[in-house]
């Protein structure tokens, strides 16, 4: 399987992540304190981010050392390219789906997310793609009432 | 405790309103298919079937929703059993075991434990119902604030700190919940986070950050394996399994006490609910196992622990629906409006001048926990067979449903943009080893631990020593200590040990 590998000798993902994470709370804390007009608008968010920054960086700060004692290695996690290409076409999905509805978009998802995977079969990309989002449209415009947008059915 | 001639009458009541049994499998199975399925919640059922109740009498209309109820609430355990994607929030603690034992090709089995704790959580927890029921009003009122505050932060505490992770990891996670639950209008009418979005004024949506966190976060792993249980021999629907399941849930009944009372206790609180429920049985249960290493990885007993509590919950929020006319969560809400379209206030009054419709009300209830094994059983029998269809095509079609699930949640692409956020975020915290529960937690009962919070200091004027005065959240603030104390120590003194 083609993989792309994200470890390296110096845990580059894991601390990365929580610097990013405890970035977001700061700034989310900050901004709620600076436009608070009184304790009780702060009371939780600031504590809590201040408990989430702490950790975050006992964290960071332990991966390092750990990383500087031992030289260990990060856990060697490898991410398949095909579950970044899935992760991708989600995206694209969700993207598109105000301009081409759940049908069309449910469709066109289907079929390359099963030929990401392996399928090759033209009838079972397109039978597939067709039968469940017509099924997914049916049941839940039809039976549970729900406005889903959609451009055909 | 109990008023035998209410109990004696109830009974004629029952046995003469044929109206009220054949209400209850057709709510069982609305219940099953409503619940089993990501983003359609008990509450969007029993809301859907609510003005079908108009024209029934009081008792068969509230059969009909009690049984959406406990059909739901078992319901929501078999996509967390068999995809790892809770169909409700009062679910998230049956993925922890039921999920991994599926992976491990005993999906039978784990739906056959979770059906028959689910049962007898049900049944203990209605028959606290019927013991508790005219004194338990006086107790519900003494919870204040305070005492709320602390059960909200006792159940992402819990979860944050008795995880296989890092405590550090843990409580990140669990701030990450907290913080996501705040994002939109405050109770005080601030707003934050929403970067001027209006479509974020009411903060992110909880149900579908649920299925992005725990569904599509474990899609993205699941992405190029070809079947939910690796072994070929392991990929059969056995009925014999699923019997073997409930027989092994039925031979453990202290466990099933245990999680049954803790879900009717905290089922009783308002606000909190199934939700709370399940995790805090599950921890306990995990705290008190001889083997705690094994939770999350498959082990029955939590699955008991998670099913019998959030069932038992139900007849926990009876409790204050009936006693105090409160709604514990959105399922009791629905029952609360079909009180009102049948001109039927709950409260003390409801219960001292109707006590045999209210012991009527119970013993349907039983009842229908006891229809729910068979309806039940036929129901997970086909839901098993789940594990036969390739993930090569159970993947996309789920992401499907949980995308279209989420809009009808919103009404808009609120759902579906946070399913897909929160689902990378969930997948980036799994591969660096953060627990994603503690976020689903802390979303889940952050906005209620503001609230409460702000109130305790309004109540209080901003001091600390009011707490003091509280002799109920002492006891909780201790429970809560010595519930993580053991796992602090262990984690020091492992930490000098290396």
């Amino acid at each position: 399987m083609t993989s792309s590998t994200f470890s390296r000798s110096f845990p580059w993902g894991n601390v990365l992540f929580s610097l990013t994470l405890a970035g977001a709370f700061f700034y989310y804390a900050h901004g709620v304190h600076a436009a608070a007009r009184g304790a009780t608008d702060w009371v939780l968010v600031v504590p809590v981010a201040g408990i989430g920054i702490a950790s975050l960086l006992v964290i960071t700060g332990t991966k390092i050392v750990d990383w500087y004692r031992e030289h260990a290695h990060d856990s060697g996690r490898t991410v398949p390219v095909k579950t970044l290409l899935f992760m991708a076409l989600l995206v694209l999905y969700v993207g598109a789906l105000p301009f081409i509805g759940f049908d069309i978009g449910s469709f066109v998802f289907l079929a390359l997310t099963l030929y990401v995977q392996g399928e090759k079969r033209w009838w079972v990309l397109l039978g597939s793609g067709v039968l469940v989002s017509f099924v997914v449209v049916l049941v839940f415009v039809q039976l549970l009432n729900v406005r889903l947008p959609t451009i055909l059915l | 405790m109990i008023d035998t001639d209410a109990f004696q009458a109830a009974i004629e009541l029952l046995a003469s309103t044929p109206a009220a049994w054949w209400v209850v499998v057709p709510g069982l199975i609305i219940g099953l298919f409503f619940g089993s399925i990501p983003g359609l919640s008990i509450s969007i059922a029993m809301a859907v079937f609510l003005p079908a109740t108009l024209y029934m009498d009081f008792l068969p209309a509230i059969l009909f929703l009690t049984a959406i109820f406990t059909g739901g609430g078992f319901g929501g355990a078999i996509p967390a059993i068999m995809m790892n994607i809770p169909g409700t929030s009062s679910s998230v603690a049956t993925a922890f075991d039921g999920y991994p034992m599926a992976r491990k090709g005993q999906h039978a089995q784990a739906l056959g434990i979770g059906l028959m704790a689910s049962v007898l959580g049900t049944l203990v927890g209605y028959l606290l119902l019927l013991l508790t029921v005219q004194s338990v009003s006086h107790w519900v009122l003494k919870l204040g604030p305070t005492e709320m505050l602390v059960i909200a932060l006792w159940g992402v505490t819990l979860i944050a700190v008795l995880n296989d992770a890092s405590i550090s990891k843990g409580l990140a996670a669990g701030a990450l919940g907290i913080l996501i639950s705040t994002v939109g209008y405050s109770d005080a009418g601030q707003m934050r986070g929403t970067f001027g979005s209006m479509y974020l004024l009411d903060g992110i949506p909880a149900i579908p950050a649920l299925i992005g966190f725990f569904a599509a976060s474990e899609l993205f792993n699941l992405v190029g394996k070809n079947y939910i249980v690796d072994a070929q021999e392991n990929r059969v629907v056995r009925f014999r399994s699923i019997l073997e399941g409930m027989a092994f849930a039925a031979s453990r009944p202290l466990q099933v006490l245990r999680g049954g009372g803790m879900g009717a206790v905290i089922g009783a609180i308002p606000g909190v609910g199934a939700s709370i429920a399940n995790l805090a049985a599950y921890a306990t249960a995990k705290k008190q196992s001889k083997e705690p290493e094994s939770f999350g990885k498959g082990h029955p007993s939590g699955l008991i622990a998670a099913e019998s509590a959030n069932s038992s919950s139900e007849g926990g929020s009876m409790i204050t629906l009936l006693a105090l006319g409160l709604p514990g969560g959105a399922g009791t809400a629905v029952l609360l409006s079909a009180f009102a379209l049948h001109n039927v206030t709950g409260g003390p009054r409801f219960i001292r001048e109707n006590t045999d419709i209210v012991y009527a009300l119970i013993l349907g209830n039983m009842a229908q926990a006891a229809l729910l094994l068979v309806v039940g059983l036929g129901f997970i029998f086909l839901a098993g067979y789940i594990v036969k269809i390739s993930l090569k095509f159970m993947i996309p079609v789920v992401m499907v449903l949980s995308v279209a699930g989420s809009y009808t949640i919103t009404g808009n692409m609120v759902g579906p943009i946070t399913v897909v956020v929160t689902g990378i975020l969930g997948w980036l915290m799994r591969l660096y080893g953060f627990p994603v529960a503690a976020t689903v937690v802390g979303l889940l009962v952050g906005s209620m631990a503001e609230g409460e919070l702000v109130r305790s200091m309004q109540i209080s004027g901003g001091s600390l020593g009011f707490i003091l005065e509280r002799p109920i959240t002492l006891i909780f603030l201790a429970l809560l200590l010595l519930s993580i104390l053991p796992r602090i120590v262990g984690s020091v003194s492992k930490w000098k040990k290396s």
